[in-house]
């Protein structure tokens, strides 16, 4: 059941909605509950088992390292100084090892369904004599999503960020909420606990924002980036056949459809929780306008790369080894290179992280690779280019070269989203060396007109795009779009609306012709 | 409801009213103004009853690949003298048999529905089939749904046009085959107890399907045409439980094959999944017969406003070579 689907818009959110305002508002939670867990089922069958086993392991080791504080609390009472640093000692080392088994457990679930077949081919293939059987399992839906959840939730628990929920049925809301159990946002059990469990009544004007939203998401799936896929599959699926142009026109059109597809699922989630009174975390802040790729990820895929600070980045950080090697690194170089060798070392595990979450395949780790190599290397080259915009007499903050810094920016992240999308490695350097060495220009159009895609196709995807374009302008400037259309006068608005609706009605890409395309991000 | 609650639920309505006129609007403006391929309309040859003259079409044959291979409009005609047509579709869902019948019944007052039990075994998912539900009655309902698309080709002068079908479909629906590729395997209707369970999803659009026909007092055949592929007696079993508890004539083609002729060495085209022309003609020979004896149908021949059959029956006699 796709989030576009009328089964899930019509039936689905409408279903779950009116159950949700009939019930007294202890047990809304509950309709959330149940609906998730169905839509779960709907989806994913029997695969539920391992959502269970991850919200049982997590539940447990919640109860336990409450136990412990509780216990350690009293037990701390009375005692000396000397004696309360033996039991604060004890404590942490029960408290880790019950988060080392939580967290194990559930990442165990995680890489033996996703990554078995990857590390067994890989060793296989290294290893001429192994002959690992390469069992590949069927993936439960948003696994990725809900483990990092879950290991989230349960290190903040045991950081003493917050105390863990004592109801299990709560623990299994917060990590199966439907709107948000197949492509994130990861959420964060602080931020979400009380909005999803304490109850709203019935809000007009949050059910209007709400559904605006998802037509908003809707508009981006169906009309841009449904529109480009049979272009983009048959670029990237036969590249050889191209010049340089049409490959990169390909990389161009993936990168908007990955984020119109993407961007657009989150619209559709975050406007289906906002029906309920849940505000959901930002995925997504106008990333295309980022001066730099590091930048980029801070507004691209926010909660994970968020996540992967917070849990990896930190911890890799405040680790033994890594203040060891800090400490060295501090005492050996000077003080630019002390504290950027470490910082390298650090960033080098979050974005292996993040290559190896996306896909269990090398091009993943090569695409996070990619990433940490231009960021290292901005890092590095740094007193460099600042040498150059003082020696050229250049305006670190001037328009022009913020422009060129954007459009800089643009380049590297399509160079990036088209090793994403390509089959492998070598394909990608194979449709890169194309766009360098052949790119042919002409004869362009003609042959652009005939991958399936026609004038018309260009023109509304365009004209998507630059509705896009125009409303991110504004937001980069401050202007929050919908309170401003909401002030609007009521023939104005209802025209804007109306003319949404009926753009996704009429422009979008469904129906006889068009084979339903499934979320990119909902695959991983 | 306070004051507030009555004004926000009225707003809603009003532009919910609004939208609607936008989707009636746009529907009319989108919808294939002819139902010729290049008229833009979905599966030409299902929808050629579109233009047939008004109320000629006595019988309206619906379901999936199985009924355009094996049923032959013109065979009956030339017999028995009844007008009939297949408005069958690949993979048609018994959903979108209902949906196809409402188009069918505006334009023509259908006597008699023989449906196609094939697709009541399309396998899917329960949340698929209710998606397929809710996509053909959507589509059924505002043709913008199904023709939005259309937007790329239609020219300004036709948006308000009243549509003018003028496509010809000399075979009322049915899909000529003359290959011959028999099937020499053994028997596939071995005699059971068993039953293989109508999908729900399926037996709630029946269950519509059927309330449509009694409320508009048409007369429902379920037929089952010659298929070694797709057919078993657990199907047949499940079928006929469904049609004697509602009162349903069940026909069965696949059983007693030899009273009509039925050979599949030489009647299908596919090895034994589809009937050609010859199959069809047996299996509507003796359909036709089955009907003359059971059901009050007019036999048009003699009627000069359907001498149009008699030249489609000599073209389709051109075109039958086996």
């Amino acid at each position: 059941m796709s989030y576009t689907s009328y089964t899930y818009l019509l039936i689905f959110l409408g279903a779950v909605f009116i159950c949700y305002t009939a019930l007294p508002k202890k047990f809304k939670w509950t309709v959330l509950l149940i609906s998730s867990y169905v839509f779960y089922w709907i989806n994913s069958k029997r695969l539920i088992i391992f959502l269970l086993l991850s919200t049982v392991a997590v539940y447990f080791a919640g109860v336990f390292l409450n136990r412990i504080n509780d216990t350690a609390a009293l037990a701390k009472k009375g005692l000396e100084k000397e004696e309360k640093k033996q039991v604060k000692a004890l404590v942490n080392w029960q408290k880790r090892a019950v988060v080392a088994l939580a967290v194990g457990f559930i990442f165990t679930i995680l890489l033996v369904l996703k990554y078995s077949a990857f590390f067994a081919h890989s060793l296989n293939s290294a290893f001429g004599f192994l002959h690992f059987e390469e069992l590949k399992f069927m993936l439960p839906l948003g696994i990725s999503y809900y483990t990092l959840q879950a290991a989230g939730y349960i290190i903040d628990v045991y950081r003493g960020k917050y105390r863990a929920s004592e109801n299990f049925g709560k623990v299994a809301l917060f990590l199966s909420f439907f709107p948000q159990i197949v492509e994130g946002p990861i959420g964060r059990f602080d931020l979400l606990a009380d909005p999803l469990y304490e109850g709203h009544s019935f809000d007009y004007d949050r059910l209007c924002k709400g559904v605006q939203l998802i037509f908003w998401g809707l508009f981006k799936k169906t009309v841009i980036a449904d529109r480009v896929n049979i272009f983009v599959s048959e670029v990237f699926g036969s590249y050889k056949y191209y010049s340089g142009s049409i490959i990169l026109l390909g990389g161009l059109l993936y990168t908007l459809q990955i984020y119109a597809e993407f961007s657009g699922c989150m619209d559709i989630v975050t406007g289906s929780a906002e029906i309920f009174g849940v505000p959901l975390s930002k995925n997504f802040e106008r990333p295309f306008f980022s001066k730099s790729v590091n930048e980029f990820w801070r507004r691209w895929h926010i909660t994970l790369g968020a996540w992967l600070r917070d849990y990896v980045f930190y911890s890799v950080s405040l680790s033994r080894p890594f203040m060891k090697l800090s400490k060295f690194a501090k005492k050996h170089f000077n003080e630019f290179l002390g504290s950027l060798v470490p910082a390298s070392f650090a960033l080098f595990f979050t974005w292996l992280g993040i290559g190896f979450w996306h896909g269990a395949g090398w091009k993943y780790i090569a695409y996070g690779l990619y990433y940490y190599a231009i960021m290292t290397a901005g890092m590095y080259l740094e007193p460099l280019f600042a040498k150059l915009y003082s020696a050229l007499k250049i305006k670190r903050d001037s328009k022009p070269l913020n422009i060129f810094r954007v459009a800089r920016t643009v380049i590297l992240v399509v160079g990036g989203m088209m090793l994403f999308r390509a089959d492998t490695v070598g394909v990608w350097v194979g449709m890169l060396k194309c766009v360098f060495t052949s790119f042919g220009a002409g004869g362009f159009l003609k042959t652009a007109l005939t991958l399936g895609m026609d004038k018309q196709d260009f023109l509304i995807v365009a004209v998507g795009a630059a509705v896009m374009l125009i409303i991110s302008i504004l937001q980069e400037k401050g202007i929050n779009v919908r309170d401003s259309l909401a002030r609007q006068k009521l023939p104005v608005r209802w025209c804007a609306y109306a003319a949404l609706v009926m753009a996704v009605v009429i422009f979008g890409a469904y129906g006889p012709g068009y084979d339903a395309v499934d979320f990119i991000y909902g695959q991983f | 409801m306070n004051k507030t609650g009555l004004k926000q639920l009225i707003k809603a309505l009003s532009f919910m009213c609004v939208l609607l006129v936008l989707i009636v609007a746009s529907s009319y403006m989108l919808a294939p103004k002819d139902n010729t391929a290049e008229g833009g309309i979905v599966n030409p040859n299902a929808n050629g009853f579109f233009s047939e003259p008004k109320d000629s079409i006595d019988i309206a044959v619906v379901g999936n690949s199985d009924a355009y291979s094996g049923f032959s409009p013109l065979e009956l005609w030339n017999e028995y003298g009844y007008t009939s047509y297949v408005s069958a579709e690949g993979h048609q869902t018994v959903a979108q048999s209902y949906s196809q019948l409402k188009k069918i019944m505006k334009c023509h007052s259908v006597k008699l529905i023989i449906l196609e039990t094939d697709g009541f075994f399309t396998r899917s998912k329960l949340v698929e089939s209710t998606a397929k539900l809710i996509n053909a009655s959507m589509g059924s309902a505002f043709s913008v749904f199904q023709y939005h698309d259309r937007w790329k080709r239609v020219k300004p002068n036709e948006l308000l046009k009243a549509p003018n079908y003028t496509a010809h479909c000399t075979a009322k629906g049915q899909w000529l085959s003359n290959e011959v590729k028999g099937y020499m395997g053994g028997e596939y209707m071995v005699k059971t107890d068993k039953r293989e369970e109508i999908p729900f999803s399926t037996k709630t659009s029946l269950d519509m399907l059927v309330k449509m026909c009694a409320e508009n007092d048409i007369k429902l055949l379920f037929l089952e045409l010659p298929s070694q592929s797709s057919w078993s007696y657990k199907r047949h079993n499940a079928v006929k439980d469904y049609a004697d508890e509602k009162g349903i004539t069940f026909l069965d083609l696949n059983i007693d094959r030899e009273s009509f002729g039925f050979d599949w060495k030489t009647d299908t085209r596919d090895g034994g999944n589809h009937l050609n022309s010859r199959g069809a003609r047996k299996a509507t020979l003796f359909i036709g017969k089955y009907l003359s004896e059971n059901y009050p149908l007019s036999d048009h021949r003699g009627d000069n406003r359907f001498k149009q059959w008699n030249a489609d029956y000599k073209e389709y006699l051109e075109k039958v070579k086996i």
